[in-house]
């Protein structure tokens, strides 16, 4: 890639979702926003290396692509009249023309908004989410998209030509929801946004533990979101979650690839920078507001930030966490870490009574961290034998080599 | 990956009200960009000082720094996944903020050797 190249994948990563949802307010319709999107990112590439970066790249584009979604539309006018389609809510070119004085001033932020809504809209796949998400809002391409998620680039193509066509025909609206709505299509915003983090933290298949680029993608998102939904404690909420969970990022995984337990980390070298940030958002989070999910797994990691050595960990706190977030999302793997923060605080008898009620219920019985944390507290209880079945029986259960090298390894210290 | 941009204005004459209000909608936008994790300014040296060790001897100069123009230095720490996203962000700022130089630095982190 050649230098202009990567000047104007820069330029691409901060304009790409306010020139979507700007064109997507032109011509409502946001498949058709992101291709004209699409066409001024390629004018660019053809020009920018003879011509230089323009002095206001983000105007240029937004120019660029304007002047097609005219030409787009006078098209779209002429079919239209071919077919004797005249008078549904097409906008007119003049519409736009007059649209484009204004929309090119004011705050993006709405629009921006808008364009979160839609890519995270309940209606598509949460795997479409994510990848209409990190494209729109991103500015990533279907490549680098592919590349996070282990997936041929095809897949990722598809899935966005899918979850487009899903949009357009399920005619959603370009809007803001409000009222009873707003708080459940935030959740779903602030879920796809945890998803993408996820998929860099813990990376669920494959060798390496982790993909940093998903975080810092997903940490970004987040802090867009913080900035346009700046009154809801949830969305402060994962906004420290994430910054907290990435101040281990360092110390979770050996240089040999092997993870490293949160006990065993070295605290020394989590980063302080986004521990601060961490904690800063999640104060902002608890005086906005009740805690919701995000906020009380942010107030759990917090926990464990706060503790410069491992046993200065405030246990009996984390457990009480943990109860007040079962008590909002039934899970059972909530329930399997509250569990490990009983044994913790109360002893191995008192977790494991909760673990044994988990493994009765059976809903977990293919999850290997069930077998995993059972083997832990049987060994902190002194019942070697009992725990070293279970580190063997959560090794073969695991699809991480990382991961199923380390439970052997506890499995033969039993 | 993170970066640190320092900057020092070539003139040090107070900013105009508009060049501050100018300043002000950069800030906004570079907070609404997701990229931006800190920024402020760094007062002159003439209110700190200069250290150093040599030879397990610790100094402090307090000054006068004759050969310092008092100066503010203007910083930002970002969160991006290019050096090129760092250099256009500065690009942007100086537009706004005049003439002056800076440098950008990498903060050492996770994944981000000094050969990366």
């Amino acid at each position: 890639m050649s230098e202009t190249h990567r000047a104007i994948r820069a330029v691409w990563a901060l304009e790409a979702g306010k020139l979507i949802a700007r064109l997507t307010r032109m011509v409502r319709d946001v498949g058709l926003a992101e291709e004209l999107a699409q066409d001024a990112l390629v004018a660019a590439l053809e020009t920018w290396p003879q011509g230089g970066v323009p002095e206001n790249p983000g105007a240029w584009l937004m120019t660029t692509a304007k002047r097609r979604a005219l030409n787009a539309i006078d098209r779209h006018k002429m079919l239209d009249r071919k077919h004797e389609q005249i008078g549904h809510e097409q906008p007119t070119a003049h519409d736009i023309a007059e649209q484009l004085e204004t929309v090119l001033d004011d705050d993006v932020g709405d629009d921006l908004l808008r364009l979160v809504f839609i890519s995270c809209h309940p209606v598509l796949s949460s795997e479409a989410r994510a990848a209409l998400t990190l494209r729109m809002l991103g500015g990533l391409t279907t490549e680098e998209i592919a590349r996070a998620f282990l997936v041929p680039e095809a897949t990722i193509a598809q899935r966005i030509v899918r979850a487009k066509k899903t949009i357009a025909d399920a005619q959603l609206p370009f809007e803001v929801p409000r009222g009873e709505e707003r708080a459940a299509r935030v959740s779903s915003v602030l879920e796809v946004i945890y998803l993408i983090f996820n998929e860099g933290y813990s990376a669920t298949a494959g060798d390496d533990l982790l993909r940093p680029g998903l975080c810092d993608d997903a940490q970004r998102l987040g802090r867009i979101l913080a900035n346009l939904i700046p009154d809801d404690p949830e969305v402060h909420g994962l906004a420290a979650l994430m910054d907290l969970h990435a101040s281990r990022t360092a110390t979770r995984v050996r240089p040999t690839g092997e993870p490293v337990l949160l006990l065993e980390q070295d605290r020394e070298r989590w980063d302080r920078g986004l521990i601060h940030r961490g904690l800063a958002s999640l104060a902002r989070s608890e005086a906005l507001g009740p805690k919701g999910p995000y906020a009380l797994q942010a107030a759990i990691s917090a926990c464990h930030a706060r503790a410069s050595r491992p046993e200065d960990t405030d246990w009996a706190r984390i457990a009480a966490l943990y109860r007040e977030l079962v008590g909002q999302v039934p899970s059972p793997v909530i329930e399997l870490n509250r569990a490990m923060a009983v044994g913790m605080a109360h002893g191995p008898a008192a977790g494991l009574v909760i673990i044994d009620a988990l493994v009765a219920d059976g809903s977990l019985a293919s999850y290997y961290l069930l077998p995993s944390a059972r083997a832990d507290l049987l060994m902190k209880a002194g019942r070697l034998a009992e725990a070293r079945v279970e580190f063997e029986r959560a090794a073969a259960m695991t699809k991480n080599a990382r991961e199923r090298a380390l439970l052997l390894e506890r499995a033969a210290s039993c | 990956m993170r970066f640190l941009m320092t900057y020092h204005a070539d003139d040090n004459a107070p900013p105009t009200p508009e060049k501050m209000e100018a300043l002000g909608k950069f800030s906004a936008e570079m907070a609404a960009s997701g990229m931006l994790l800190d920024t402020g300014g760094i007062l002159p040296i003439q209110l700190g000082a200069k250290t150093a060790m040599k030879g397990g001897k610790f100094t402090v100069t307090d000054g006068p720094f004759v050969e310092t123009k008092e100066m503010v230095v203007g910083y930002a720490i970002v969160q991006v996944k290019t050096k090129e996203e760092t250099i256009e962000l500065t690009r942007r700022f100086m537009a706004v903020a005049g003439d002056g130089h800076g440098e950008i630095r990498q903060l050492m982190g996770p994944s981000d050797g000094p050969h990366h």
